[in-house]
């Protein structure tokens, strides 16, 4: 065991982390950041992290803490959202003009999610962790999760319906 | 599954009840392609996180960070390491459980990923074996089942276990390589030009695709096919450098070759950048090996015997010298 192993763990948690950042953040540039600042402190608090006992859940509770603070501070742009290119899009199964559509539409409901529901959809649906991981990440109770997430869903639908009516 | 059975498990998921287990039921039967119009809402949310799924940090996010962590070097005892990195392992196991798009409900993938000047050898599931060469990454399944596919970026040396009936698959860019048993190499790093494949033993199936056509090349051993990714050309010709391999085996040999093409070896080799002002330079006949040597210890050899001087100069060895007499 050497640091290349500890290294490519690292490496193993960036595409989430991203992913989550740009969940919080809504903007690929500060995303990035985040995301970056993340994975550093990681590596370079790693003699302490044996005292870590679920270290993803503690990188992605770090994202979240972390892009709450950044939140608040008054200096932040305004992204629209059409133009947030977080990804290489490489293994899109999506070739159907109607799915991007659809697609966009999601992106657009979700980002208009209050922060907790945004946070619990994009840890449980897209992250596929379970409850009590989710309630480990965001340091609610595993029921203040289910709950949220029953909330998050049913209003998805009901702004989905809404719009896809109109 | 009937409509009414997904009706009873979406109440559920509403409710925030339904099993991780059962939502992936729900992934599965709303990626089928004739969702009723009653559920274009959950269509749509399953789709999307469907999407979500797959969305990769990319390249210039990994080097950036690459290079803020060197700048960030670290020495520990090995007894913390075992400790730190055990941990960390299992870990690992947990993070990579992704939804597959096949019938048979979720698949647990693994990705291996490599930093600059690393290297690493993966044995899959079904005992082949891939070397990656720095900077590459490889993701599969910890289970093969009917067919064998992984993901690949960079650069990565297979020997695939022969198995007919189930063909082994390699993804990578928008390119697909088939096998059945068989071993090659194949380089496609996002940042060069080409897509290469090069085979050494038994058959391979090379097929580059994009969203209007497609195109395929049949390699045999000592073949190499080329993709150019700006125009979609695909072509297939003899591998002309010995030293393909250079990367795995780090032995690079050279014989009676011009300083162009032995510079061309060492540089993919040792991943640096040559320029030369004095083009006669180029012809100049260089036989050599260099086996598991330094690129300092091969600039030093170089230097010696054609009588050239390097100069580091912002990322690259600037060449001065006479050129050859002959």
């Amino acid at each position: 065991m050497e640091i290349k192993d500890f290294k490519s763990e690292l490496y193993a948690l960036k595409d989430k982390v991203l992913r989550f950042a740009f969940c919080m953040m809504n903007d690929s540039a500060d995303a990035e950041d985040v995301a970056q600042e993340v994975l550093l402190k990681l590596w370079s608090k790693r003699d302490g992290l044996k005292e870590v006992k679920n270290l993803e859940a503690y990188a992605m509770r770090m994202v979240r803490n972390m892009s709450l603070n950044k939140l608040e501070a008054p200096r932040r742009r305004q992204d629209s959202i059409e133009d947030v290119t977080l990804i290489d899009q490489k293994a899109s199964p999506l070739k159907v003009a109607e799915d991007k559509d659809l697609l966009s539409i999601m992106q657009s409901i979700i980002q208009s999610l209050p922060e907790n529901q945004r946070t619990v959809v994009q840890l449980r649906s897209i992250e596929g962790y379970a409850l009590d991981e989710v309630a480990e990440i965001t340091e609610m109770t595993e029921n203040n999760v289910r709950v949220t997430l029953s909330r998050a869903r049913q209003k998805i639908k009901e702004i989905f319906d809404g719009k896809y009516q109109s | 599954m009937r409509t009414e059975e997904i009706r009873n498990l979406l109440d559920k998921y509403y409710a925030g009840d339904t099993s991780r287990k059962e939502e992936e039921v729900l992934y599965d039967w709303f990626a089928q392609n004739e969702v009723p119009e009653e559920f274009m809402s959950e269509k749509a949310q399953f789709l999307f996180f469907q999407e979500g799924r797959v969305k990769k940090a990319p390249d210039y996010f990994i080097e950036n960070l690459e290079s803020k962590m060197e700048k960030n070097p670290f020495f520990r005892s090995p007894g913390n390491w075992l400790k730190v990195a055990s941990a960390v392992a299992l870990l690992a196991i947990s993070v990579f459980i992704i939804n597959s798009l096949s019938k048979e409900g979720p698949i647990e993938w693994k990705t291996i990923s490599t930093a600059a000047g690393e290297k690493q050898e993966v044995v899959l599931p079904d005992g082949s074996t891939v070397w990656l060469n720095s900077r590459s990454e490889l993701r599969y399944p910890i289970e093969f089942k009917e067919v064998r596919e992984v993901e690949m970026k960079g650069e990565a040396f297979f020997e695939i276990q022969r198995d007919e009936t189930k063909p082994f698959n390699i993804l990578s860019q928008n390119t697909v390589t088939k096998v059945l048993g068989t071993s090659f190499n194949v380089r496609s790093y996002d940042k060069e030009d080409q897509i290469e494949v090069v085979v050494v033993t038994g058959k391979v199936a090379f097929t580059a695709e994009d969203e209007i056509s497609e195109e395929s090349v049949t390699l045999e051993p000592g073949l190499k096919a080329t993709l150019y990714k700006e125009d979609q050309s695909l072509i297939k010709e003899e591998n002309s450098d010995p030293n393909f391999l250079s990367w795995k085996t780090n032995e690079l040999n050279f014989d009676n070759q011009e300083l162009l093409i032995v510079l061309e070896s060492v540089s993919k080799h040792y991943e640096i950048q040559f320029a030369a002002e004095n083009e006669k330079l180029a012809l100049c006949p260089f036989t050599g090996s260099f086996k598991e040597l330094t690129k300092e210890e091969v600039i030093r050899i170089l230097s010696y015997s054609l009588e050239i001087d390097f100069e580091f100069v912002d990322d690259t060895y600037v060449i001065t010298g006479q050129g050859c007499t002959d």
